[in-house]
C-alpha cells in the first residue's frame, strides 16, 4: 500500500505492506539513520523518530497507521555537511563513539532542547530514557547539552570536553573530537547494512534445537525444490576443514575444534543449514521443509557437570598436533567417535578433551603454603561469575560478493585481517582472493574480534557466487553469538595484622561452552592481569578451562580480567574485614610500583614461558589515593531511612596494552599531490577513535593542520597488516605504526626538500602548517613539495611506512571506587557514586577516553548488577532479549559518576599512551561487591549481586 | 487482518464477530517482538477519541487511550497512579503505551493495574449492549469480556502509594504493590494479580519461580511492599 506522510517537513509517499513495521519501510525508503538493534522489541531506541510530535519507536508501528502522520528522522537534523548544533555539541562532547544510536540520541536531545531550552538534568535523562547506550555510557551527554545551551548563548562552544595533556603538542592529548564525528553523528551510511544493493541474497541459519546431538541426517531435497533458493549447505555438504573462529594471531592459542557446521551440534543455536534464497522469506520457509533427524545425547551445562566422572563428553573425536604432539596420541585416539569431528592444536593447550578439559595451565612464585603459614588470618573462598553478552546495538552482519574472481566481504569487524585469513582457509583459496572491507562497526566490545558470521557467509558467496547478506537476530547474538566466560574462581588469600598480603592462590575454573574460543587466553587473563598488581612474593594459579553445552563463549571487553577483579579484590576485602584493617591501606600496602620486577609473568604467559619485566608506568598508587579522598573513604555515610544502608568499595586495577611479542601493526601514511596527507592503517576503529589517533599522531609529526590529514583503515587490500584490535592494543599498536610511518614520511620528507631546495638534509626542519624551512631562509610548502616530486621529472610519491612490533609492556593501571546504597527491607541497590580513576598514559583523545572509561564502568556495573543469561535445564537460553537479559539504562546510571584520567607518559606508547577502556571494566564489581558488604556485611560471592540474593543472605526469607 | 474501528460500537461488534481478535491501542505490547497478545484478527482503536484526561465532581476521566507520558504529567491524577506511569521507564514507550492497554492486558508485570486496582477507580465500557459503568477490579476480573475499555474515573482526592520492584528499570518487575483508601493490590510476575482489603491478599496469588526471581523472594516481597 501508499501511505502519505509528511517526513521531515516534506510530503512523502511510503509504499509496502500495510502491516510492516515503519522503521523498515523508512528504512529502505532511504531514511537511514532510523535503524534496528532489537528486532522490533521497543527496547534499544535505534528505531527512534519523531511520530506526531512525540518520540516514538516505529518497530511498534505499522505503516498504514502512518498515514497523514508527521515524522520526523534524525536526517532532519543536517542541512547537507552542516550538522545541527546538538550533533556537534555531541561530537566534541566525545559520546559519538561506535555512533549506532548517535543519531536517534541526536535527535531525542534535539526535541528535549526545543520544548525546553534549559532542561534539568532529569530532564535530560528523560529524553535519553529509552535509548540505549553501549560505548560511551551517558554522563557525558549532560556536558553536551551544556555545550548547545552554551553555543545557542554566545555562539560558539569554549568548554572543553576533557583535560589536555601535553602543552607542547597541538592535537595529541586535547580534546578536539573524533575525525569521523560528523559523519557518525549525522547518519552518514557508513555501516555494513548502509552498503547492501536491492536484489541480494539472505541468509537463514537453521539452528539446533538441542544442547547435545549427533545429526544422523539432514534431508533438504523439498526444500531446495522452493523457488528462490541458492544453495543449502549442511554437515554433509561443507568443506572438511577445521579451524575456529577466534581473531587472534596465527598460530592461535585456541583449538582447531570446528568445521562451518558439524555432524554433532553442541549447544541450542548451533548451526545445522544455512539456506542461501533470494530473500528472507523464501529462505524460512525453506528451513522449514529441511528433515533432520538428530540423535539426542545429555548435555553438560556447568563446569560441574564437565568435571564430573563419566560426564558426557563435549568433544570425542580424533586430536591432532600441528606441533608438540604427546608421544601416546595414538592410544589417546583410540576410542575417538569419528562423529564428532576433529581437534586439531597448533601447540599444547595441555587440554585433554576425554575428560572435557578444553585448555589447561598453572605457574606462580615463591611457596604459597609458607605464605598461609605466615598469615594471622586466611580467606578461602570461591566466586561465580555470571554468562553476560556484549549486546553491540549493531548486531554481527555480513555482506559479501564476488567481484573479478575475488571475494569481496564487508563486515563489521575488530579483525579484518584474520577475516581474510579464516575466510580463505575454509574455502580453500589464498589470501589474495578475498578482500575485506572493515566497515563503521556499530559496537564489537570483543564479540567482533570473533569470526562468527563471515566464514559462513563468505563460504556460501564462494560457492553459489550469490551476493549475500546475513545479519544475526537478537537472539542469535545471545544465543549463537560469544559471551564472556562463567568462571568460577576461587581464591585462598592470606594475611598479616599489619595488612601484608602472604600469599595469594587463584583456582579458576572456566567454561568454554561448545568451541575452545579463547579457551586459554580469557581464563589466564583472570589471573594473568590480577595477580601482577601485587606485590606478593607467594603467588600461585591453576586454570582449568572445560567445554560445556551452553552458549559460545569468546572475548569479552576485559577479556577474563573483570572476573579475575571480582575474586581476588573481594577475597582481599574479606581479608581485610577478617584481619580488622582498612583494605584501602591493604591495598596500598601491597601494590606494585614502577621498576618492581614482575617474577609472576614467568609464568603466566599464553602457553608459553612469560618474560619478566619491570613495572613501567604506573599511576596507580595516585589513582587509590585521589580515589580514596574524592570518596571521602573511612567516613560513614548515614542514609535517613533506616532501611538504606551504604558502603563504600574499591578496587585498584590494571589490563595491558596489545599483545607484546605475539601483535604487529603496520601503516602507510602518503603526502597527497597537494600536500595534504592520507593514513592507511591497518588498525580497525570500532568507534573509540582510532583512526583520530593515527590522524592526529601524522598531524603532530608532519606539523600539519589535523583536517588536512584522512584516514583509511581496515581494508585488507589498501592497508597493511595489523593483528587487530583487540586486547587494547589500538592505540599502542596500531598508533604506534601510525606514528612510525609519520616519522619514516617526515624523513622522506626531509630528503626530497634537500633535493629541491639545494640544502644539506640537517639544515632543513619543518613548520607547522607543513612547510619545510631551511637555516638559510628557504620556505617549500608540502604542496609544492610533492606536486613536484610526482611531477613527470619527479622522483616519486613520497610514502612513509611504519611497522610495530614490540618487547615491551605498556600497562595501564587505575583504581574504581563505590558507594553504593542497599535497602535491607526490599533488596533495592543502587550505584551512588562511582569514581573511575585511571592512568592512560598520554591520553590522545582525552575526552573520548573519559567516555570509555563510563561507557566499560557502566558495562561492568550492568554485569555486576542486572545482566544474566538464564538457560533451562536443557540448555536453551531463556533471555534473547533487552528486557529478560537486563542491560543497564541511563536510569541505571551512578548519580555521581567521575571519570579521571591520572597523568602519565609511557615510555613505550605513542607519545606516551597506554590503553583505555578494556581496564575500565575490570573494577565494578569488586567494588561494588566491597560496597554492598560495608553496607550490609553481606558478601554476595556471586554475579549478578541482586536484592534477592542480598535479602536471602539476611535471613529475609 | 486488521480493521481500523471508527467508532467504539464498531470495534466492539468486531471483537464479537472475530473470535481470535484484539484490540491495537498503543501496539507496545501487541507490536512488540515476542508479544504473547496473539490473534487472527487485528482491531485498530487508534483513532478513536477516548484520550482526554478531565475532572468533573471531584472525579477526574482517564480515556483509555491516554498514554502514559500524558498520565506522568497529568497533576489532576492522583501522584501514586502517575507514580506506577513513570515505572514504563522509556520515553519512547511512555508516548505510545495506552492506559488502557496496559490494564486490560492483565499482565502480571503491568505497570498501572496494581495502582489502578488499589484505587478502586470505576470504568466505562462498551459491550455490546451499549454503555456500562462498573468496578474496575469488576472488569480485571473478567479476562473474556470483550468489551472496550472507554476511561477510567478516579477520585482525584484518592491517597495511596505504589511500589515496584525489578532488577533494572527496563526489566520486568518481580512484584508491583499499591496501596490506596484500606485497599492493596500486587501484580507478581509470572504469577498473578490480587487485591483487596487484606494486608495478606497476595497470599491468594499462586506465586511461582521466574526470570524476576524465586517464588519465595517474591511472596517475601509481597508481605513487605505495602
Amino acid at each position: 500500500m501508499d501511505v502519505r506522510t509528511v517526513i521531515n517537513g516534506r510530503s512523502s509517499v511510503l509504499s509496502g505492506r500495510g502491516e510492516e513495521r515503519l522503521r523498515d519501510v523508512l528504512y529502505r525508503a532511504g531514511y537511514n539513520t532510523v535503524r534496528d538493534s532489537d528486532d522490533g522489541e521497543g527496547f534499544a531506541g535505534s528505531d527512534t523518530i519523531v511520530f506526531n510530535g512525540r518520540l516514538r519507536y516505529s518497530n511498534l508501528i505499522m505503516l498504514y497507521q502512518a498515514e497523514g502522520a508527521e515524522i520526523r528522522t534524525p536526517e532532519s537534523l543536517r542541512n547537507g555537511q552542516e550538522i545541527s548544533d546538538v550533533q556537534e555539541a555531541m561530537v566534541k562532547a566525545g559520546v559519538v563513539q561506535s555512533a549506532y544510536n548517535a543519531p536517534a540520541a541526536a535527535l531525542a536531545l534535539t526535541v528535549l532542547l526545543e520544548n525546553n531550552p534549559d532542561p534539568s538534568k532529569d530532564d535530560i535523562k528523560e529524553a535519553l530514557s529509552g535509548i540505549f547506550i553501549r560505548d560511551a555510557g551517558y554522563e557525558h551527554y549532560y556536558l553536551a547539552v551544556d555545550m548547545v545551551k552554551e553555543k545557542r548563548a554566545k555562539g560558539c562552544i569554549d568548554t572543553p570536553a576533557g583535560p589536555s595533556f601535553r602543552d607542547g603538542l597541538r592535537y595529541v592529548g586535547k580534546p578536539v573530537g573524533k575525525i569521523d564525528g560528523n559523519a557518525l553523528a549525522a547518519g552518514d551510511r557508513l555501516f555494513v547494512e548502509d552498503k547492501v544493493p536491492e536484489h541480494t541474497y539472505a541468509m537463514h541459519v537453521l539452528r539446533s534445537p538441542f544442547a547435545h546431538a549427533y545429526i544422523k541426517s539432514i534431508d533438504v531435497s523439498e526444500a531446495e525444490k522452493i523457488d528462490g533458493v541458492a544453495g543449502i549447505i549442511t554437515a554433509f555438504n561443507c568443506p572438511d576443514i577445521y579451524y575456529m573462529q577466534a581473531g587472534q594471531g596465527c598460530p592461535e592459542p585456541s583449538p582447531y575444534d570446528r568445521r562451518l557446521l558439524n555432524r554433532k551440534v553442541r549447544h541450542v543455536g548451533d548451526r545445522v543449514a544455512a539456506i542461501v534464497a533470494e530473500d528472507m522469506e523464501t529462505a524460512m520457509k525453506a528451513a522449514e521443509l529441511i528433515k533432520v533427524e538428530y540423535d539426542p545425547l545429555p548435555p553438560v551445562l556447568t563446569v560441574e557437570e564437565a568435571m564430573a566422572e563419566n560426564a558426557p563428553l563435549v568433544h570425542n573425536g580424533i586430536v591432532e598436533y600441528v606441533s608438540g604432539a604427546p608421544d601416546d596420541l595414538d592410544a589417546y585416539n583410540k576410542n575417538a567417535d569419528p562423529r564428532d569431528g576433529k581437534v586439531i592444536y597448533q601447540f599444547p593447550l595441555h587440554a585433554d578433551i576425554r575428560k572435557n578439559i578444553a585448555a589447561s595451565a598453572h605457574g606462580g612464585i615463591g611457596d604459597v603454603e609458607k605464605g598461609f603459614a605466615e598469615a594471622d588470618a586466611v580467606v578461602d573462598e570461591t566466586y561465580q561469575t555470571s554468562q553476560v553478552q556484549c549486546t553491540p546495538l549493531e548486531p554481527h552482519i555480513c555482506y559479501a560478493y564476488m567481484e573479478g574472481g575475488r571475494l569481496v566481504i564487508h563486515a563489521s569487524t575488530q579483525v579484518p585481517y584474520h577475516v581474510r585469513r579464516i575466510v580463505a582457509k575454509v574455502c580453500s583459496i589464498p589470501e589474495n582472493k578475498v578482500h575485506v572491507i572493515k566497515e563503521r562497526v556499530g559496537g564489537g566490545y570483543g564479540s567482533k574480534q570473533d569470526v562468527l558470521v563471515e566464514d559462513l557467509v563468505g563460504y556460501a558467496v564462494w560457492k553459489t557466487g550469490k551476493p549475500i547478506c546475513y545479519r544475526n537476530t537478537r537472539a542469535e547474538e545471545f544465543y549463537a553469538n560469544s559471551t564472556r566466560h562463567p568462571m568460577r574462581i576461587r581464591v585462598k588469600m592470606g594475611g598479616k595484622k599489619d595488612g601484608t598480603i602472604t600469599a595469594i592462590y587463584m583456582d579458576v575454573r572456566a567454561n568454554t561452552g561448545p568451541y575452545g574460543n579463547h579457551c586459554l587466553t580469557v581464563p589466564m587473563n583472570a589471573s594473568s592481569k590480577t595477580l601482577p598488581i601485587f606485590r606478593v612474593d607467594n603467588m600461585y594459579y591453576d586454570l582449568i578451562t572445560y567445554y560445556t553445552n551452553t552458549p559460545p563463549a569468546g572475548a569479552y571487553q576485559g577479556y577474563g580480567a573483570p572476573k579475575g577483579y571480582f575474586a581476588i579484590g573481594s577475597a582481599m576485602g574479606e581479608l581485610a574485614m577478617k584481619l580488622g584493617v582498612d583494605p584501602l591501606e591493604m591495598a596500598k600496602k601491597n601494590i606494585v610500583e614502577e621498576g618492581y620486577m614482575l617474577e609472576i609473568l614467568r609464568g603466566l604467559g599464553e602457553g608459553r614461558e612469560g618474560a619478566v619485566v619491570p613495572v613501567g608506568s604506573c599511576g596507580l598508587r595516585e589513582a587509590l589515593e585521589k580515589g580514596g579522598e574524592m570518596i571521602e573513604w573511612g567516613k560513614k555515610e548515614i542514609s535517613p531511612d533506616p532501611d538504606w544502608k551504604i558502603g563504600k568499595g574499591f578496587m585498584m586495577i590494571q589490563q595491558g596494552s596489545g599483545l607484546p611479542g605475539l601483535d604487529q601493526a603496520n601503516a602507510q601514511v602518503k603526502l597527497l599531490t597537494d600536500g595534504t596527507v592520507l593514513v592507511l592503517s591497518g588498525g580497525a576503529d570500532l568507534g573509540t577513535g582510532l583512526d583520530t589517533i593515527s590522524a592526529k599522531v601524522a598531524a603532530e609529526i608532519l606539523k600539519v593542520p589535523l583536517e588536512l590529514v584522512s584516514v583509511v583503515s581496515g581494508d585488507t587490500d589498501s592497508c597493511l597488516f595489523d593483528t587487530g584490535a583487540y586486547a587494547s592494543s589500538g592505540t599502542y599498536f596500531s598508533g604506534n605504526a601510525s606514528l612510525n610511518a609519520a616519522k619514516d614520511l617526515y624523513k622522506k620528507i626531509i630528503q626530497e626538500a634537500a633535493l629541491q631546495m639545494g640544502e644539506k638534509e640537517e639544515d632543513l626542519s619543518v613548520e607547522y602548517p607543513g612547510t619545510v624551512v631551511s637555516k638559510s631562509g628557504k620556505r617549500l610548502s608540502y604542496a609544492k613539495l610533492s606536486h613536484d616530486a610526482t611531477a613527470g621529472d619527479g622522483r616519486g610519491q613520497l610514502i612513509g611506512t611504519g611497522s610495530f612490533a614490540t618487547p615491551n609492556f605498556a600497562v595501564p593501571y587505575g583504581a574504581h571506587f563505590a558507594e553504593v546504597a542497599v535497602n535491607v527491607k526490599t533488596g533495592e541497590i543502587k550505584v551512588l557514586k562511582f569514581y573511575a580513576l585511571q592512568d592512560a598514559g598520554t591520553p590522545i583523545n582525552p575526552e573520548l577516553a573519559l567516555c570509555q572509561m563510563y561507557g566499560a564502568a557502566m558495562k561492568s556495573i550492568g554485569h555486576t548488577l542486572y545482566e544474566d543469561m538464564v538457560l533451562d535445564s536443557s540448555g536453551k537460553c531463556l533471555t534473547t532479549d533487552f528486557t529478560d537479559y537486563g542491560v543497564p539504562m541511563i536510569d541505571e546510571a551512578p548519580e555521581d559518576f567521575k571519570a579521571v584520567l591520572i597523568d602519565v607518559n609511557d615510555k613505550y606508547g605513542p607519545f606516551g599512551a597506554k590503553s583505555i577502556s578494556e581496564i575500565a571494566c575490570n573494577g565494578a564489581a569488586p567494588a561494588i561487591a566491597m560496597a554492598i558488604a560495608d553496607a550490609t556485611g553481606v558478601w554476595v560471592r556471586s554475579w549478578p549481586i541482586t536484592g534477592e540474593k542480598i535479602l536471602k543472605a539476611l535471613g529475609r526469607f | 487482518m486488521i480493521y481500523r474501528a471508527s467508532t467504539a460500537e464498531e470495534a466492539v461488534k468486531l471483537r464479537h464477530e472475530n473470535p481470535s481478535s484484539v484490540y491495537l491501542a498503543g501496539g507496545t505490547e501487541i507490536m512488540r517482538l515476542g508479544s504473547s497478545a496473539a490473534a487472527d484478527v487485528i482491531i485498530d482503536i487508534t483513532a478513536l477519541p477516548l484520550s482526554d484526561i478531565e475532572t468533573a465532581d471531584g472525579k477526574v476521566s482517564i480515556g483509555a487511550l491516554a498514554v502514559l507520558q500524558d498520565i506522568k504529567e497529568a497533576e489532576v491524577i492522583p501522584s501514586f497512579i502517575r507514580d506506577a506511569a513513570s515505572f514504563c521507564a522509556s520515553l519512547q514507550l511512555r508516548n505510545a503505551a495506552t492506559v488502557g492497554g496496559n490494564f486490560a492486558l492483565r499482565r502480571t508485570d503491568s505497570y498501572m493495574a496494581a495502582a489502578l486496582l488499589a484505587s478502586e477507580c470505576e470504568v466505562e465500557i462498551m459491550c455490546s449492549e451499549g454503555v456500562k459503568k462498573m468496578a474496575a477490579s469488576a472488569y480485571f476480573d473478567k479476562p473474556e469480556c470483550r468489551g472496550l475499555l472507554l476511561r477510567f474515573i478516579v477520585d482525584t482526592k484518592r491517597e495511596g502509594r505504589v511500589k515496584r520492584i525489578s532488577r533494572a528499570s527496563h526489566m520486568h518487575a518481580a512484584v508491583t504493590a499499591a496501596f490506596s483508601g484500606g485497599c492493596y493490590a500486587w501484580s507478581v510476575s509470572g504469577s498473578g494479580t490480587a487485591y483487596g482489603h487484606s494486608r495478606d491478599g497476595w497470599k491468594n496469588i499462586d506465586i511461582k519461580d521466574d526470570l524476576t526471581g524465586s517464588a519465595e523472594y517474591k511472596r517475601y516481597l509481597a508481605s513487605v511492599l505495602l
